[in-house]
This record gives C-alpha cells, sequence and structure tokens, in this order.
C-alpha cells in the first residue's frame, strides 16, 4: 500500500505516522476529483491525490517542466482573473469554511473542461492571509454541457413557441376578419331579403285585390253569361280567394321571420288557453272537441298575443285533423322540464305518417294532410318564432291514433 | 293529318281548379278519351296499381304537378320507378308541368329517365297535341 501511495503523488505536506498515512492514502485514493493543497506563494500545487497531468493529457514530466506557470497556462483566459479573486477571497473566510468556485481549463489537446473546486484554507500566515488552501477540484464538463444544452432547447423552444403565438395571433386576426365580412354579407343578404320578402308581399296585394274586386264585379252579370263562362268565373272567384288567403299566409310568415321579436312578458298559461279557446269557440262546438288542460306550470317567458296565436292554431289543426267519426279528445300539459317549460298538446286525430312527413310537418307550404285544405304555413310560422326565441317545437305521432305536439321555451330564470 | 288520339290521360294535381282547366283544355282539344285526376302522389300510385289490378292497363299520359301534399312530384317518380317492372306502363308518357320557377327543379326533372318533359303551366291545345303523337309513336314502336 505504502508503495501504491508514493507512486500515486508528491508526499503529503505534513508529517503523519505511517498508519494514518496509509489510511489518508486509501480515502483519498476513493474520492472522485483531484484533491489537492495550493500553495499561495508559488501558485501552483503542492499536493495532489492524482496527478493533473491524467485530466488534462499532459505527462507528469511536462506538468513539472510547466512548474509555475500551470494556472496561467491551464486556465481559461477568461476565468483566469475570477480564480485570482477567488484565491484572495479566502483570506477572509473564516477558519473551517468553504468556498467554492467553477472555471474552466484547457487540456492538453485544446478541449475545454469544466472544473468545480471547493476549497478552505489550510495554513496561513501571521497576518491571516493564506499560504496555503486545500481543496477538491471535480470535472463538471459533462453536466455544464448538459446544462447548456438544457439552455439551447429552453432557447429554441421558447422561440417555437413565440413563432406559433404569433402565427395563432396572426390566425386569430384573419379569422376575426373573416367572421366580420361574412357577417357583413349575411346582414346586407338578410336586409335584402326582408325587403325583397316586403316588396313582394305588398306589390301583390294589389293587383290580388283587384282581381278579386274585378271578379265580383262580373259576378254581378253572371246570370247573362254563357253557362262555361259562367263557371270558368266561379274558378276565378276560387282562385282570387286562394291568391288573397296564401298571400295573407306568406305576409303572416314574412312577418314572423323578419320582425323583430315583440316585447316578452310573463305569459299565463290558462289565460292564453282560455283566450284561444274563445276564439275557436264554434270550431269546438261543431266538432264537440272535448279540451283538458293541465298547467303544473303556469306560465312562460314569451310575447302574449304570440302565445294565443299558437296555442289557436295548434287546437284548431287538432280539431281539424281530427280522425273522422271520432270526437276529438286534446289535452293540454305544461311542466318544467330541466330548465325549460314544455307546452304538450296530445290529441286523438287522424296521426301523421312521421317517418314519411317529418320534413313537410314543419315545411314551408308544405303539407302532411290531404284534406282538409291548409295554406301550410301556421307550423312553419310557429317553428320559426320559437326558435327566434331560443324555442323549439316537435311531434311524436301514431297514424290513426293521434299526435303530441310539444313546444320547448326557455325558462324565465334562463332569459337574459 | 289527323293526330291519334289518347285514350286516358292522368291529371295529378291537388289543385281544384287547375285541375277543372286541364280537363277543360284537353276536351276542346278532343284528344283524349277519359280524364282521371289524383289529388297527389300517393292517390296517383294508387290510381295505377287500382287500373293495373283491374285489367285496365295504363293511362298513355300522366300530367305530374310538383307541389303537392303526402307526396310531391319528384317522390312520385322516385316510388314509380322503385316500382317492379311488371307495375310499371312502359307506353306511358309522363310530364311534369309546373309553376316552379326554380332552375334546379328543371334539371333534377330533365335528368330523371321516366320523364318524358318539362313544361310550366297552363297546358295548352298544342301541347295535348304533341304528346298525342309521341304517344301513338311510342305504342307503335313497342306494339308494332
Amino acid at each position: 500500500m505504502q508503495v501504491e501511495i508514493r507512486q500515486q503523488g508528491p508526499n503529503l505536506p505534513f508529517e503523519v505516522d505511517e498508519k494514518s498515512a496509509a489510511f489518508l492514502s486509501r480515502v483519498v485514493g476513493l474520492v472522485p476529483g483531484i484533491i489537492y493543497v495550493f500553495n499561495h506563494k508559488t501558485m501552483s500545487n503542492e499536493y495532489s491525490n492524482r496527478s493533473m497531468a491524467e485530466l488534462l493529457g499532459y505527462s507528469p514530466q511536462q506538468l513539472v517542466e510547466m512548474g509555475d506557470t500551470v494556472i496561467e497556462r491551464c486556465v481559461h483566459e477568461e476565468d483566469l482573473p475570477g480564480l485570482v479573486t477567488y484565491f484572495a477571497s479566502m483570506d477572509a473566510l473564516p477558519d473551517g469554511a468553504y468556498v467554492s468556485h467553477e472555471y474552466r481549463v484547457y487540456a492538453k489537446d485544446g478541449s475545454i473542461l469544466w472544473l468545480r473546486s471547493i476549497d478552505t484554507a489550510f495554513e496561513r500566515a501571521a497576518d491571516g492571509s493564506v499560504l496555503r488552501h486545500i481543496g477538491v477540484a471535480s470535472d463538471i464538463t459533462a453536466q455544464k454541457e448538459a446544462e447548456a444544452e438544457l439552455h439551447r432547447i429552453n432557447a429554441e423552444l421558447e422561440q417555437r413557441i413565440q413563432a406559433r403565438t404569433q402565427e395563432l395571433e396572426m390566425l386569430n386576426r384573419e379569422l376575426a376578419s373573416n367572421m366580420a365580412t361574412r357577417t357583413a354579407e349575411l346582414e346586407k343578404a338578410q336586409r335584402d331579403l326582408e325587403e325583397l320578402t316586403y316588396a313582394a308581399t305588398h306589390d301583390l296585394r294589389v293587383p290580388v285585390n283587384n282581381m278579386t274586386s274585378l271578379t265580383h264585379m262580373l259576378s254581378e252579370v253572371e246570370s247573362l253569361l254563357p253557362v262555361e263562362h259562367a263557371e270558368t268565373l266561379g274558378w276565378m272567384r276560387e282562385v282570387s280567394q286562394q291568391a288573397s288567403d296564401k298571400l295573407d299566409a306568406l305576409i303572416c310568415v314574412a312577418q314572423a321571420g323578419l320582425s323583430a321579436p315583440g316585447d316578452f312578458k310573463e305569459v299565463d298559461l290558462a289565460e292564453a288557453t282560455e283566450q284561444a279557446l274563445v276564439n275557436l269557440h264554434f270550431q269546438i262546438a261543431d266538432a264537440r272537441a272535448v279540451i283538458k288542460t293541465e298547467f303544473m306550470h303556469p306560465s312562460v317567458w314569451f310575447m302574449p298575443q304570440e302565445m294565443e296565436n299558437i296555442l289557436q292554431s295548434m287546437i284548431g289543426n287538432a280539431i281539424r285533423y281530427h280522425k273522422p267519426g271520432r270526437r276529438p279528445r286534446l289535452r293540454i300539459l305544461s311542466r318544467k322540464c330541466d330548465d325549460e317549460v314544455e307546452i304538450s298538446l296530445q290529441d286523438n286525430g287522424s296521426g301523421l305518417d312521421l317517418q314519411r312527413d317529418r320534413d313537410k310537418v314543419f315545411g314551408l307550404f308544405k303539407r302532411a294532410h290531404t284534406t282538409p285544405d291548409g295554406a301550410g304555413v301556421s307550423l312553419y310560422s310557429i317553428r320559426r318564432l320559437l326558435e327566434r326565441a331560443g324555442g323549439s317545437i316537435d311531434v311524436a305521432s301514431t297514424p290513426g291514433a293521434g299526435s303530441c305536439f310539444s313546444i320547448r321555451l326557455p325558462d324565465r330564470e334562463d332569459v337574459v | 293529318m289527323t293526330a291519334a288520339v289518347l285514350d286516358t290521360v292522368l291529371l295529378v294535381d291537388d289543385d281544384k281548379v287547375t285541375n277543372l282547366m286541364h280537363t277543360r283544355i284537353i276536351r276542346r282539344s278532343a284528344l283524349a278519351r277519359t280524364v282521371d285526376v289524383a289529388t297527389d302522389g300517393v292517390a296517383a300510385l294508387d290510381y295505377l296499381q287500382t287500373r293495373l289490378a283491374a285489367g285496365q292497363g295504363c293511362p298513355d299520359l300522366i300530367l305530374l304537378d310538383i307541389n303537392m301534399p303526402r307526396m310531391d312530384g319528384f317522390e312520385f317518380l322516385e316510388n314509380y320507378s322503385a316500382l317492379p317492372e311488371e307495375s310499371r306502363c312502359s307506353d306511358t308518357l309522363i310530364v311534369m308541368l309546373s309553376t316552379s320557377v326554380l332552375e334546379a327543379d328543371r334539371a333534377r326533372a330533365e335528368a330523371h329517365p321516366d320523364l318524358h318533359a318539362f313544361l310550366n303551366k297552363p297546358l295548352t291545345v298544342d301541347d295535348m297535341l304533341r304528346f298525342a303523337e309521341t304517344s301513338a309513336e311510342v305504342r307503335d314502336a313497342l306494339h308494332g
């Protein structure tokens, strides 16, 4: 063992007995890095557990030849002043305290290694200045390189995030501008459509009214006409009436779709239904219809007149499309359903084949029934009106057994 | 030249006055012996089925409206084309008669293989003359 110690490094800078020397030698042999004693006068190592030469790639002979120029030749020139200051700072270091410093050194092949030294004063002069310090230097090149790599990756990542953020901001701006353009286009199309609908319906009103008046004037001399012409006149009366009815329906649809929604109020369903039933008095009496109501939720947040019209129209439909030979029975229910109010009208009428006719039930000028006549407008208008108010209408039906129409409207608390 | 006379014309339209007017025009043209009316696609399919079941044969001409309740003109064409060969009328001319101003309707109609022509209402005596001639040609071609 002793032989080995002598081979590994110069003698310890102080006297120890053989057993201690052996012990110390083993300990310093196990420590990674270089343990050294540095002389501040000569600015060179007096002792090290293993050769600096090994780390830097110089032969021991070359290091000896370098003598006290080792520091200035091996330490990176940028780190040299720092290292000198670091040595000087040890003068003020209390005994037993440690300082640490990181710096770069040149290996023989010119590559740069990073070292970290942990040092403490070992011997002081009478004025307290350090004569020798003892320290451990470790090669932290791999760690430094990893740190640098991490920094590089972080910086790159940061840059990529910035680039992506900028890209997204640009896309967002583009999207916002596209949307604004599209919205403007749609608003213009909507205005054009409103104007067109207004012009079409109102400009048609005059000639249709005139046609009706002229037909009535001609009817005054009906008895003087040949049979076939009298028949034609009858058809003309019928057609005038049809045109007038269709036009009324169109105007009604245009208003449901285009006019601004009116004032929303708390609408009492019992009152609205009562009024609708009064308006339908003759139809109900005629059909001997039985109508039951159960308003578990008493009111909806809607336009009062519109709600009355909707109920009247739907009750009217139920009576109109009753199954021939069966007394019409209608149950009108209201209840709270999640955050909506549902009004349902269950009839025992002729029913609908929804698999075939679902699109026709709520379609404009579409009719699912052949008889009796209808304009194919009321359910379309009702659906549009409800949808504009955030509501909906749906139907379930069994042909021959009856239909159940259900209206859903947002409950008042949910209406902002 | 005297045009061949059609045996039966079927009007498929839900509008009463249109049917009355067309019936009168056909009567005046003296080009058809019988005019029948079905008020929508379903009624028209029923009519054809009933005739075939009774061994009365097909009408020579079907004038088909587009917009009708229950089953419109296009739906009638789909349903008719889906029928088995023996339930269809190979020598019947089907003409779509419409007030539709939509080009899409015309294009859709003209693309249909079972449709002979697409016409705007009202029907005229000249139209009837052309149909009667074409119908005679079709029947000659099929039956010699």
